[in-house]
């Protein structure tokens, strides 16, 4: 059977980011880590506050490998072409250069995405807890919001090791100093404020909202926000490569 | 098969290049200038890898930029492989061969891979990484291959190789258009040469168009130099030979008549021209 | 790429998943006077230990698990099963002595006279509202990671068995 010149650029771009035995190694992990789901949820007393300490990226062990993988792709895969010239043997195949981007975007950001959620459904469902949709939501935007920063920064900088120091630096920054003020405005209670903040780290409303607070509009407020930088950093990171010069 | 006219590409404030020339279908161009002149921004461009500034650049009538269609007929072949390095020989020229819908196991048999296939491309030596290259750009039976500094990591042996396929490829009706520091093997093999320096083109034409000339540089090893330097009255002694500018039919007659022996005559090169056209 | 070590590394995923439980014993403490409901998933294992404090109350909760209605008189222990589980007072009962005035006829010298006076007297309260807290003990003894784990012990192992057969089909091909 023959494939289309597109599907087999894909083919050669997906099997670059995932060699035996990445797959063997991550799909499994990802699937067992969920434990954690179970051990924060009998700790809660079954309610939603062990579902949502499960989901906060970092004790999330599966988020975690997620956001790792797509990282490493972005970075030590895709930028390291990109520097050492290895994406020219795919920039000089007889497909467009949207869509080779499209296929790298794909493998890198959004494969691992799908297999998180793969993972994550099919634990919660074999231990039948069931996941607000927002909560999985809330990941999912913030995995775009900061994977997308990350692959903006590389066709920026092109150096993977500058790369890797800008994207902890801008992430890291957003995430924890984002945590820290939101906590201080929680315990302010200054909604305004935290409706500006919200961006940065919806996980930390999401405890308040699973200890009583009623902060679902602030939550939504966060995630649609991460969702429209997300989609800004994808467009500006499709104009950047549409004008790559290697 | 390649125009540039007036093509510039400029880096910040500062342009790079700024050149006119044209590529004849069925030929092979070579192009020649010192580091720095523009060879790989000039090749950069006509492969589609950077954008120009300004001017025109038509590679088989098409603007290169952003134009997956020129590379159905065109291939580039680098100085090494510009593909990620931890892939092996076959699944490179297999993948490419599923691209093209094209099987490579008769070039791998013609090019003698077979023994390399489960090599990394990282593990190959500079020769086999140019013949693995090489093979990869036969795949899509190109019209059109370009070339920058294809043999810089190549010893003589394997130069010599290369430039036999490039004959035997041009045979075919393949064009090339190859970049290269190594004169004395490019001449060869090139029919037309563009020469470039600064950014600027210095010269076009057929190699014999750039290497007639009234008055060339003419090295002679003769039985007695001093008395055929007092012969022509003009020349310098460059290690054994005798250096000297003039008609070659001149200078031979000369010797003749005052009884010298010529032993050896070699006619200026494309290295002269370089120097020429370059002003070293 | 080979399928066979995917399946065989999920396969054994699957196998530790149905194998494997938290056996550390988790103890919820909470107390109530209104109603308490707590939902159990079906991995859980665990006992709901009823209790007061008030040694001289019997105390009557409604506890409703999956719609069943059952009453039960504390102190009690329930084995949980999964679902959701409320508790509601039914009625509480406990003996109050109060003091009460009676009209006692003394024979003196005089003749008979009649005094008033103050005994303790033992009275049965029933209430539907709780007057002493009632103390609800979760235990966990056991989690599971699955609801199901002889399923998915059954599933990993055929998926284990598959992934072993394409791995040999794979070897025999290449």
């Amino acid at each position: 059977m023959r494939y289309s010149r597109s599907f087999q650029v894909f083919r050669m771009i997906f099997r670059e980011r995932y060699r035996e035995p990445t797959l063997e190694l991550v799909l499994p992990t990802m699937l067992v880590a969920n434990i954690f789901l179970n051990a924060y949820y009998e700790r809660s007393g079954f309610q939603l506050l062990g579902i949502v300490l499960a989901f906060v990226p970092i004790i999330s062990v599966s988020e975690t490998l997620a956001f790792a993988i797509g990282f490493r792709n972005i970075v030590y895969v895709t930028g390291d072409h990109i520097y050492k010239g290895g994406i020219i043997s795919f920039i000089t195949t007889p497909i467009s250069r949207s869509k080779i981007f499209l296929y790298i975007y794909i493998s890198d950001v959004i494969i691992p995405l799908i297999f998180w959620l793969l993972t994550t459904l099919a634990y919660a469902t074999m231990a039948g807890i069931s996941i607000p949709p927002l909560v999985l939501l809330t990941f999912i935007v913030g995995y775009f919001f900061s994977e997308n920063i990350i692959f903006t920064l590389t066709l920026t900088l092109r150096s993977p090791g500058i790369i890797t120091l800008a994207s902890l630096f801008v992430i890291g920054g957003i995430f924890i100093f984002g945590g820290i003020g939101l906590y201080y405005l929680l315990l302010k209670r200054s909604i305004e404020e935290l409706y500006l903040l919200s961006f940065m780290n919806p996980y930390l409303l999401w405890i308040g909202q699973a200890e009583g607070g009623k902060f679902m509009p602030i939550i939504i407020s966060g995630i649609t926000a991460d969702a429209l930088i997300a989609i800004a950093l994808f467009v500006s990171s499709f104009m950047i490569f549409r004008r790559l010069e290697l | 098969m390649i125009i540039a006219e007036g093509l510039t590409k400029s880096f910040g404030d500062k342009e790079v290049i700024n050149v006119t020339f044209r590529v004849e279908r069925g030929s092979i161009t070579g192009f020649i200038g010192p580091n720095g002149a523009g060879k790989t921004t000039t090749i950069k461009i006509i492969a589609g890898l950077l954008r120009k500034t300004r001017g025109k650049v038509e590679v088989m009538g098409m603007d290169p930029w952003n134009n997956p269609r020129i590379y159905e007929r065109m291939s580039v072949i680098f100085t090494t492989i510009y593909h990620p390095q931890e892939v092996r020989v076959i699944e490179y020229l297999k993948d490419m061969g599923k691209i093209y819908g094209k099987d490579p196991r008769d070039l791998i048999e013609e090019y003698k891979l077979w023994p390399h296939l489960n090599k990394k491309l990282s593990q190959l030596s500079s020769g086999l990484a140019q013949r693995v290259q090489l093979v990869a750009a036969l795949i899509k039976e190109p019209e059109l291959i370009v070339a920058d500094e294809p043999t810089a990591n190549l010893d003589p042996q394997a130069r010599l190789e290369f430039y036999e396929t490039v004959k035997r490829l041009h045979a075919k009706g393949v064009t090339f258009f190859i970049s290269s520091h190594i004169l004395s093997e490019l001449e060869k093999v090139v029919t037309h040469v563009i020469f470039i320096n600064q950014g600027k083109i210095t010269f076009e034409g057929r190699l014999n168009e750039a290497l007639n000339e009234d008055e060339e540089v003419i090295y002679l090893l003769v039985d007695n130099p001093e008395k055929a330097i007092k012969v022509l009255g003009k020349g310098e002694m460059e290690g054994g030979y005798i250096k000297v500018r003039g008609k070659v039919r001149e200078v031979v007659d000369k010797l003749d008549d005052a009884g010298v022996t010529i032993i050896n005559l070699r006619r200026s090169s494309l290295d002269e021209v370089f120097k020429k056209f370059s002003s070293v | 790429m080979k399928l066979s070590g995917l399946i065989i590394a999920l396969g054994i995923a699957l196998l530790s998943l149905a194998l494997t439980s938290i056996n550390a014993t988790v103890t919820l403490t909470n107390t109530f006077t209104n109603s308490y409901s707590i939902y159990i998933p079906g991995t859980a294992i665990g006992t709901l230990q009823l209790s007061q404090n008030a040694t001289n109350i019997t105390t009557y909760l409604l506890v409703i698990h999956n719609g069943e209605r059952e009453f039960v008189k504390l102190p009690a222990t329930l084995y949980l099963s999964p679902g959701n589980w409320t508790l509601m007072p039914y009625n509480e009962t406990y003996y109050q002595i109060v003091n009460k005035v009676e009209n006692v006829t003394e024979k003196t010298n005089c003749g008979n006279v009649t005094v008033q006076k103050v005994i303790k007297v033992s009275v049965e309260n029933v209430t539907n509202k709780l007057t002493s807290p009632v103390i609800v003990k979760v235990n966990i003894y056991r989690m599971y990671l699955v609801r199901d784990p002889g399923l998915i012990e059954v599933i990993g192992i055929s998926t284990l068995i598959i992934g072993i057969a394409l791995f040999v089909v794979e070897r025999f091909h290449s």
